[in-house]
Formats: C-alpha cells, sequence, structure tokens
C-alpha cells in the first residue's frame, strides 16, 4: 500500500504536465501580443496597453477553461482503469486528487499573476505608471485592512475552489453510478437519472445557505470569542477589529463544513460506487 | 496456499446479470485459463478481483484480504494504458509505475523491455498494438505481486508477439506467484497452463486441472470446444 504523500506526488507529476503546457501556451501567445503592440506603438505609450488589455482577456478566459479541466482532471482520475488499480486506500486517493487540483490551480493563478506583471513592467519603467503620494497618504490608514481582507479571501477562494472540485464530482460521479446500476432502461432511465441529478443539484445548494445558518446560529449560541483577526504574526482572538467583521470568519467556518460534507458524501459515492472506466 | 478465494459473487448492472453465484479457488503458484465466449464475464470477474468494479454482493478474498483497498496491493493486472497520452514514452510509464507501485524492479523493467525489443525512449503513440501489449505484461511483470490478472493479452497481437509474452509470463512469474490468463483461444497458452476455469453462463461451470484433462486424452482445446457444441 502507498500513503498519502506517494499518491499526491504521482498525482500532481501528471496533473502539472498540464499546468506546465497551458502556461506555456499562454505566456508565448501574451509575450507576442504584447511585442506586437509594444513594437507597433512603442513601448510604455498609451496604445501599447492594448495589448494589456488583450493579456488580461486571454488571462481571465485561460483561468476559467484552466477551473473547469482541473475538475474534469480530477473526473478523469477518478474513473481511470490505471489510477484505480493503485494500492491507495480510498480516502487518501480522494483527498491527493482533490488537492492536486487545488495546488496546481494555485500554481496557474500564480504564474499567470506573474505574467501580467510582466506584461505591464514596460509601463512601470516606462514612466507612464506614476504613483501619486497623495493617494498613497490617504491609503495608507487601509493597508493593512487592505491586506487582511486580501488574505481572507485568498484563503476563501481555496476552500471554496476544493468544495468546487467535490461538488462537481460528486455530481458528475453520481450520474455515472445511475448509470451504471440504475435498474430502468432507455428513456426512463435517462429521465430518471435526470431528476435524480437535478434534485441532488437542489439539495446541495440549498445545503450551502442552510449550513451558514447552522454555523452562524451554533456559534452565537456558544458564547465563546470568535472576534478573529489576522495580522502578521498570524491568527488570534480577542483583539481589536482590524477590518474583518466576525461575519466573514463564520462564513469561512460555514464553507469549511460544507467542503467536509461534500467531500464525506463523495467519498461514499466513490467508494461504493465509482467503478473504474473499461 | 490459497490467492483468491471468491465465495457466492453476484454481480448486476442495469438489471443485467453479469456474474452470479461465483465461487472460485485458486491456489498459490498456478497458471490459470480462464476460458470462456465473448460476454461470458471474464473481464468483469478481473475487474472485480481487482477491485475496479463496484456493487457486487458476495466476498473476493486475496491472499486473505478482503478488502477492496487492501488486496490491491497483491494484484498486477494488465491496463490499456489510457490515462497516459500518445506523446508520452515507455519511460515516463515506468516513473509512474516505480512511484506508485512499492513492488516495482528496475532491473527487471530494464530486463523484460530489452527480451521484448522495446526501447523506453519510444513514444506510446509510436508502438504498434503488438509492441503495446509487450509494454504492458512488461509492466505488469516488472512488479513482485501474488496474483497477476491478463486480460486476453493476445487480443490483436501476432503470433511471434504472443511467443515472446508467453515465454515472458514464464520467464518473470514468481513461481508463488499465481497467474490468471483469460483468454477465449487457449491454442497459445494450452501447453504452460496449470488449471482451467470455464466461464459460461454468468459462473464458472467448470475447473478443472490441466493435467486432467490430459490424461483422459483430450487436449484442452477440445475439452473446452466441448461445452460450446451445437450453440453455432
Amino acid at each position: 500500500m502507498i500513503g498519502f504523500k506517494q499518491t499526491f506526488a504521482a498525482m500532481f507529476k501528471e496533473k502539472s504536465r498540464t499546468t506546465r503546457l497551458s502556461l506555456g501556451i499562454e505566456a508565448i501567445f501574451i509575450l507576442l501580443i504584447s511585442l506586437y503592440f509594444g513594437i507597433r506603438y512603442g513601448f510604455g505609450s498609451d496604445s501599447a496597453g492594448i495589448g494589456i488589455g488583450i493579456a488580461a482577456t486571454v488571462i481571465f478566459c485561460v483561468g476559467i477553461w484552466y477551473q473547469i479541466d482541473v475538475i474534469m482532471a480530477a473526473y478523469r482520475v477518478n474513473r481511470s482503469q490505471t489510477w484505480r488499480q493503485v494500492p491507495v486506500t480510498a480516502g487518501n486517493f480522494l483527498t491527493a486528487n482533490v488537492l492536486t487540483g487545488l495546488v496546481t490551480a494555485v500554481i496557474f493563478a500564480l504564474a499567470n499573476l506573474l505574467i501580467f506583471v510582466i506584461t505591464l513592467l514596460p509601463f512601470i519603467f516606462g514612466g507612464e505608471m506614476r504613483i501619486d503620494s497623495q493617494a498613497v497618504a490617504t491609503f495608507q490608514p487601509y493597508v493593512s485592512s487592505i491586506s487582511n481582507w486580501l488574505l481572507y479571501m485568498t484563503l476563501f477562494a481555496l476552500v471554496s475552489f476544493a468544495g468546487d472540485i467535490c461538488f462537481w464530482l460528486l455530481i458528475t460521479e453520481s450520474a455515472s453510478v445511475l448509470g451504471d446500476f440504475l435498474p430502468l432502461k432507455g428513456r426512463t432511465s435517462k429521465f430518471a437519472k435526470a431528476v435524480i441529478l437535478l434534485a441532488l443539484l437542489a439539495l446541495l445548494s440549498w445545503g450551502s445557505s442552510s449550513i451558514l445558518g447552522a454555523v452562524i446560529r451554533m456559534v452565537s449560541n456558544s458564547g465563546f470569542d470568535f472576534n478573529f483577526v489576522i495580522d502578521n504574526t498570524g491568527l488570534h482572538t480577542s483583539q481589536t477589529d482590524l477590518g474583518l467583521p466576525v461575519i466573514s470568519w463564520l462564513y469561512m467556518l460555514a464553507e469549511l463544513v460544507y467542503v467536509a460534507i461534500l467531500w464525506a458524501a463523495e467519498y461514499f459515492v466513490f467508494k461504493k460506487g465509482v467503478e473504474a472506466k473499461k | 496456499m490459497k490467492t483468491l478465494e471468491i465465495k457466492d459473487l453476484s454481480y448486476h448492472k442495469n438489471s443485467k446479470t453479469i456474474l452470479e453465484r461465483v465461487n472460485l479457488t485458486l491456489e498459490a503458484g498456478k497458471i490459470v485459463a480462464l476460458v470462456g465466449a465473448n460476454g461470458a464475464g471474464k473481464t468483469s470477474l478481473m475487474r472485480v478481483i481487482a477491485g475496479l468494479a463496484k456493487q457486487y454482493k458476495g466476498s473476493v478474498e486475496v491472499c486473505g484480504e478482503a478488502d477492496e483497498d487492501r488486496r490491491k496491493q497483491y494484484i498486477a493486472m494488465t491496463d490499456s494504458l489510457s490515462a497516459f497520452r500518445d506523446s508520452r514514452k515507455i519511460k515516463d510509464v515506468a516513473d509512474f509505475y516505480r512511484l506508485v507501485y512499492p513492488d516495482f524492479d528496475d532491473k527487471q523493467f530494464a530486463d523484460i523491455l530489452e527480451f521484448m525489443n522495446l526501447n523506453e525512449d519510444e513514444r506510446l503513440g509510436s508502438l504498434s498494438k503488438g509492441m503495446k501489449e509487450k509494454l504492458i505484461i512488461a509492466l505488469v511483470f516488472s512488479r513482485k505481486a501474488k496474483l497477476y490478472l491478463l486480460d486476453e493479452p493476445f487480443s490483436g497481437v501476432d503470433a511471434m508477439s504472443r511467443k515472446k509474452i508467453i515465454k515472458s509470463m514464464l520467464l518473470w512469474k514468481p513461481e508463488e506467484a499465481t497467474l490468471v490468463i483469460s483468454d477465449h483461444v487457449l491454442d497459445e497458452i494450452a501447453p504452460v497452463i496449470d488449471e482451467v476455469v470455464l466461464i459460461k453462463k454468468h459462473s464458472v461451470l467448470e475447473q478443472r486441472s490441466a493435467e486432467e484433462i490430459r490424461a483422459e486424452q483430450e487436449s484442452i482445446e477440445e475439452w473446452y470446444e466441448g461445452f460450446y457444441e451445437g450453440e453455432e
């Protein structure tokens, strides 16, 4: 038997090939566009900014496509005979699959940020982008709050994306299980499958809001001090508010609970019903 | 010592019976031919044993291990390698096997590749059907498993490649390991098998020792064909 670390390493190695390939193609495309507009209108000129606009649009579109691809890749791994022969427990397999999807997406996002910053460099060094000292002074008191919010939003995005992977795995794999084992044939089977999937979709969406309500109620009645804050020394409670209201952390907690429930449901479906494709 | 023990196994999909009340025990060290017509359930039986098929009833134990996840550690089964793109090289696939199978033996893999006249720098897309089948066999026998499951390893493979595959099975199968080969054509493997298991009507119809069949002055092919006489 192999453990989580080896499974994660093997999955990461396979999945990161797609990440590298997508990033390479995207980077070359953006570089060519930036060069074209830069050479035509002069680097640092306003018109060369069209290249940045196009680069941003390309990054946005590729980002959306990549998120879908991560979910599809997770599904393919769960259904692959090659992967399913690997001697690992279902829990470790599923966790490694979800986390490798998340990690490759994070790498993809960071690399895209870097690509975008590189496209901005001619403007920064060309002197077209100036930092207004008055604006900096006005902004200064809010820097800490903004950085806290950014950190919070990043954490929230990570948890949500892990939840997204579990959510779509659960939906697509439930469809596979119904397709494989539903004791009906032809149109009746398809109709029953569609009804069950719609019901599942509605249930999961309803579950999301209900869990948030339940977590907030539970926390408010607990009497515990949930005044969390993040600063440069880490996560604390019982400190003065730096711009992140308690409700934000309750949202985070609710999201975590929801992701845990989705993972558990997906584990059950995966373990009990998802066959490897022939 | 028992390598495989199946009790009362039934497997249904979409109200269709695939396997019904299968009981089968295989001893360690044997080479077993799993035979039956197309659609008899040979592949499904192997997939159930390997933990790739779900929702079956009954029990399946490999080396005394009934848990689906845990019994995979004892099994090496042929795979179509569909998880790998055609642009991937043989050495990439070997890297994957090395990473996920602790019993993968590098030296043995190199030896089998050499025996099969395969080069690890070749891309999967450039391999013919026979060469790919040889690669799959090389990957399977580079593992030190207790139970080898070869699902129709000769389909679409020319006579020379078939001979190579059979020779490699005999050369690299660990003595105490059990080898199960599913096929509906027995010509090539008949001389090397110890036991025959016939799947018919979704269940094990016969399990006979090859020696017994041969002792009855009958070839294994004739014995097998006898079950299908008048069923054209």
